[in-house]
């Protein structure tokens, strides 16, 4: 088996994947260290002396802090609420917390822009009144989105889906005797939750909690839009200002930063799977169990209100507030429903940087998510098949670019790919790599949880029945693992449309992906422009992550016969 | 082990002597020494359970063996590594007189060369193939087959197992007797020198796994086939078994015919295993050349059996089947030899239609007893009565351990 011409395949590209992971990290790690082979005492006195540095820190602690506090909690309840108690409606509403996730953080971060600014916000004008009519006066500004209690308001609905994600996991998995042992006791729904439900799931809410703090502090979009005008830097808007608004670019502080800032990232990394990785197996026994959910009674319908307003509050409004900008002429809060029209969209088709940017975008989503997940399924395959601690490993080095802010990761791959040897700046080909590695963890998530639902058994049985692995994956495992990878293509196809991160960093008038356009619309202020491309990745987003979620369903009859223990 | 054997000879038949006589290519799977062991995560730092602990075990050409044992005695491991579906630590394995795992020569055939058929716990029916396309499977990777030749065999495997017709189906579609025969079909089909079981009736309700045993058992007769079946559930493997192999923590304690097993258990586990037992301590007060007296803690017994090498005062049990043992209503005379008579008080009687099973207390220790209705006009004991206990001389038997 070791040298059939599969494992060959196989292993060539796993050694791909990983230079094409740890080149650029080490390349971070070399040029923090020791540039041009000389050790950086003078760059590191440089980058942490710099006036702006400490309250970019301070910032981003404060922010990513907060978020945490809030973030974690509301993730935990709603999914507490849809998976252990009857606030949930039909299997749909399993997805409702979801649905913020169809919605890139920069269409979030542009919607609410529009909804919220303290002069021209839709939304602005009528709550300061509200607020007024209640005789308290409020300066628009503290109200407005760009503002500290609006950009944490908006990091806080950006992460809920992430935490919600993992806890609502592990409530499922969850054996619901627990609780029911609890209220024959006597206690009340709110203390079952507090005494039973959350110390079940603490593994899922610790690791769920680390891995908010390590995206607030990569986030890049949301304050990149919106605390510049509030005079709220952080350390992601920081470090791109050190490559972008110097001249000459500051790599060299950006990269002492990121090799900093992956440091600490990654032991709170580890730290994270450590924790995640001590929830046991599923305390599910037997065939699948129907839990008995927790009765609100009068509390069912506040429960749902306050979800379907978590959703409007995310999701409806913005994509709301965007459609409406970009059929205006220019942005105001009033809406004049005669003015309206789509003639941004066609000035927008018209522009040959806009076409190019969405033909990139397009193409490359396309190749990315059709190309990552193919690698995802085929590793996630090869290391279950090894299985022990290749396995583990495996797991591992797929994940290992989540850990490091994707802004960090694009300043690596710019210095590794960008220049000599290579010189793939300014091209789509160096987007492809970054994307390539930067979205690898997602679609090895979603390909290795494939790979445990469809078990051992249906390949052992292959096997067993003289099927050569390379058969046994084209026949057996692909098609099996291909609902759970179609979920992964169309979630990572929405996120690379739509992605801002590494695009700030390599994309270019040469080489211009959506991403790039936004941070150009932006900058120049044709804020209804920027509402039609908002738009636009909103719907395509949606549109496909919601086909990804309903082509995931598992097709060939119950689940129980999927392949057993 | 053999120490204690040494000094206290049960008189049982090991039955390894069967073994040994067959020569070499009429077994159908020979092990020898096979030890596996997994390392387990469970709790704080990493343990070895030793899963399958030195094994030796043969299966000849045509016959099937039945390894029965709880969960956990190393059984289902010993079923995947003879499949090459697990990696032994040590020893070997040989298939149809082909060694296919031998640590000290280093080889290792992977399970997709080793052409033998399967039945999984969980059927493993490809979910995406129809029942036709999973039947075939095994055969379309053989060279030289041709798409007729394939057709025809797996019609004629379908059929014989009673679910032709189904071979545009998917499994999901399929009822789980259905299934399960399609399952079987695919294991069959390729004419493989050893078909293994694991647990694949575990998982279906009463009624139809005893039609599927009985199934199973009509195709055995038919094709005879070399086989190992894997199962914790003593009933099944007394059906299905030409030879039984009780297993306990990764070592065989026995192996012999069901009806060997049965009546005479090679040690207390698999006397309590295989059926129901009464069991009590006892020790040896003399041996001679035609019977032991045997002391234990209601009676002093005057019992057959027991080997002269056995010394007096050698502890051990004393054990009796549950149907062995004659409960009469108080005074009754029998014309059979008595090795002992008790009266007693019956602390529980439950009727199970076929029989009736009896608790009775004599003088401080408790009896089960099976009264099976041979006697038409005959009514149980009811909980509270008294009764009387009649033990035979020759139901007895001693066991060491």
């Amino acid at each position: 088996m070791w040298y059939s011409p599969f494992a060959i395949a196989v292993a060539v590209l796993v050694i791909a994947v990983l230079f094409i992971i740890f080149y650029p990290l080490g390349i971070i790690f070399a040029e923090a260290l020791l540039p041009g082979g000389q050790p950086a005492f003078d760059l590191w006195i440089e980058t942490f002396s710099a006036p702006g540095l400490i309250i970019a820190v301070r910032n981003t602690f404060f922010i990513a802090v907060s978020t945490v506090a809030i973030a974690v909690p509301t993730g935990i309840f709603f999914a507490w609420l849809i998976e252990r108690t009857d606030a949930r409606w039909g299997p749909l509403s399993r997805l409702l917390p979801v649905i913020p996730l169809l919605l890139p953080p920069v269409a979030l971060s542009i919607g609410w822009l529009f909804l919220a600014d303290p002069r021209a916000g839709f939304l602005t004008h009528p709550v300061v009144q509200g607020i007024r009519a209640l005789g308290l006066d409020v300066d628009p500004s503290y109200v407005g989105i760009q503002s500290w209690g609006g950009l944490v308001f908006l990091y806080v609905l950006w992460s809920v889906p992430h935490v919600y994600v993992v806890a609502a996991a592990a409530f499922s998995a969850l054996d619901p005797s627990l609780e029911e042992a609890a209220r024959i006791c006597g206690k009340g729904r709110l203390k079952c939750f507090f005494d039973v439900s959350v110390p079940a799931i603490r593994h899922a809410v610790g690791s769920s909690a680390l891995l908010c703090v390590i995206s607030s502090i990569g986030l890049y979009s949301i304050p990149a839009l919106l605390g510049t005008a509030a005079r709220i830097d952080v350390l992601s808007v920081y470090i791109y200002r050190l490559i972008h608004y110097s001249y000459p670019p500051k790599t060299g502080q950006a990269v002492v930063l990121g090799f900093v800032v992956i440091i600490v990232i990654g032991s709170v990394w580890l730290l994270q799977r450590r924790i995640a990785s001590m929830t046991g197996h599923a305390e599910i026994g037997g065939m699948g169990i129907r839990p008995n959910r927790l009765v609100l009674g009068g509390w069912r319908w506040p429960a749902r209100v306050l979800l379907l307003l978590y959703v409007a509050l995310t999701s409806v409004l913005p994509l709301l507030a965007l459609l409406i900008v970009s059929l205006q002429l220019y942005w105001k809060p009033q809406i004049v429903w005669s003015e309206l029209s789509t003639a941004n969209f066609f000035e927008f088709a018209s522009d040959p940087t806009s076409r190019a940017a969405i033909v990139n975008s397009s193409i490359l989503a396309v190749g990315t998510s059709t190309t990552v997940v193919l690698v995802a399924g085929l590793l996630a395959i090869f290391a279950r098949h090894v299985g022990g601690i290749g396995e583990k490993w495996l797991g591992v080095l797929t994940k290992v670019p989540s850990a490091t802010p994707h802004i960090i990761f694009a300043v690596g791959v710019l210095i590794a790919f960008g220049f000599a040897p290579f010189f793939l700046s300014g091209t789509w080909f160096i987007m492809f790599l970054a994307y390539l590695a930067v979205f690898l963890p997602s679609a090895s998530i979603a390909a290795e949880s494939a790979v445990q639902q469809v078990g051992n058994q249906l390949t052992e049985a292959a096997r067993v029945f003289g099927s050569r692995p390379g058969r046994t994956f084209r026949r057996i495992q692909l098609p099996l693992i291909m609902p759970g990878l179609a979920a992964g293509w169309a979630l990572i196809f929405a996120l690379v449309v739509g992605e801002l991160n590494s695009a700030a960093i390599l994309s270019g008038p040469r080489n211009p992906v959506i991403g790039y356009l936004i941070l150009s619309l932006f900058d120049n202020g044709t804020y209804s422009q920027l509402a039609a491309i908002g738009t636009i990745i909103g719907i395509v987003s949606a549109v496909t992550v919601s086909a990804a979620l309903l082509f995931a369903r598992p097709r060939f009859g119950q689940a129980a016969r999927f392949g057993g223990n | 082990m053999p120490m204690e054997r040494a000094g206290c000879n049960s008189g049982v038949d090991q039955s390894d002597s069967q073994m040994s006589a067959a020569p070499a290519p009429e077994r159908a799977v020979e092990v020898k020494a096979l030890r596996k062991a997994f390392r387990s995560r469970a709790g704080k730092g990493h343990q070895s359970v030793v899963a399958v602990d030195n094994v030796d075990f043969t299966v000849r050409k045509g016959e099937l063996v039945v390894l029965l044992g709880p969960s956990g005695c190393g059984k289902t491991t010993l079923l995947r590594s003879i499949a090459g579906l697990e990696k032994p630590d040590s020893g070997e394995v040989a298939i149809g007189g082909r060694t296919v795992f031998s640590l000290t020569a280093g080889i290792y055939v992977p399970p997709e060369d080793r052409r033998i058929g399967m039945m999984f716990q969980s059927y493993a029916l490809w979910p995406h193939m129809t029942v036709y396309q999973n039947v075939a499977y095994p055969l379309v990777s053989v060279k030289g087959v041709t798409r007729e030749a394939v057709r025809a065999k797996v019609q004629d495997v379908l059929a014989g197992l009673g679910v032709a017709g189904l071979d545009h189906r998917y499994p999901g579609e399929l009822s789980g007797g259905q299934q399960q025969r399609v399952a079987l079909a695919r294991a069959l089909v390729g004419s493989p020198s050893l078909l293994l079981f694991d647990e694949p009736l575990s998982n279906v309700d009463a009624k139809v796994r005893r039609r599927l045993r009985a199934q199973l058992r009509e195709l055995k007769q038919q094709t005879n086939f070399a086989g190992v079946y894997v199962t914790h559930d003593q009933e099944e493997a007394m059906e299905l078994a030409d030879t039984l192999a009780v297993m306990e923590h990764g070592k065989i304690r026995q192996v012999a015919s069901s009806e060997e097993v049965y009546n005479r258990p090679a040690s207390v586990y698999v006397a309590d295993f295989v059926g129901e037992i009464n069991l009590w301590a006892a020790a040896i007060e003399s041996v001679d050349e035609r019977a032991a007296v045997v002391s234990t803690q209601f009676a002093r017994l005057t019992i057959g059996g027991v080997a002269n090498s056995v010394r007096p005062g050698t502890k051990g049990w004393l054990v009796i089947r549950p149907e062995r043992v004659n409960v009469v209503p108080v005074g009754s005379v029998v014309s059979y030899a008595v090795a002992y008579r008790s009266r007693g008080k019956v602390l529980d009687s439950i009727y199970f239609g076929a029989r009736c099973e009896i608790r009775v207390d004599i003088g401080g220790t408790e009896v089960m007893a099976w009264l099976s209705d041979d006697d038409p006009g005959r009514t149980y004991p009811a909980q509270g009565d008294e009764v009387d206990v009649l033990l035979a001389e020759e139901s007895f038997q001693w066991l060491c351990e």
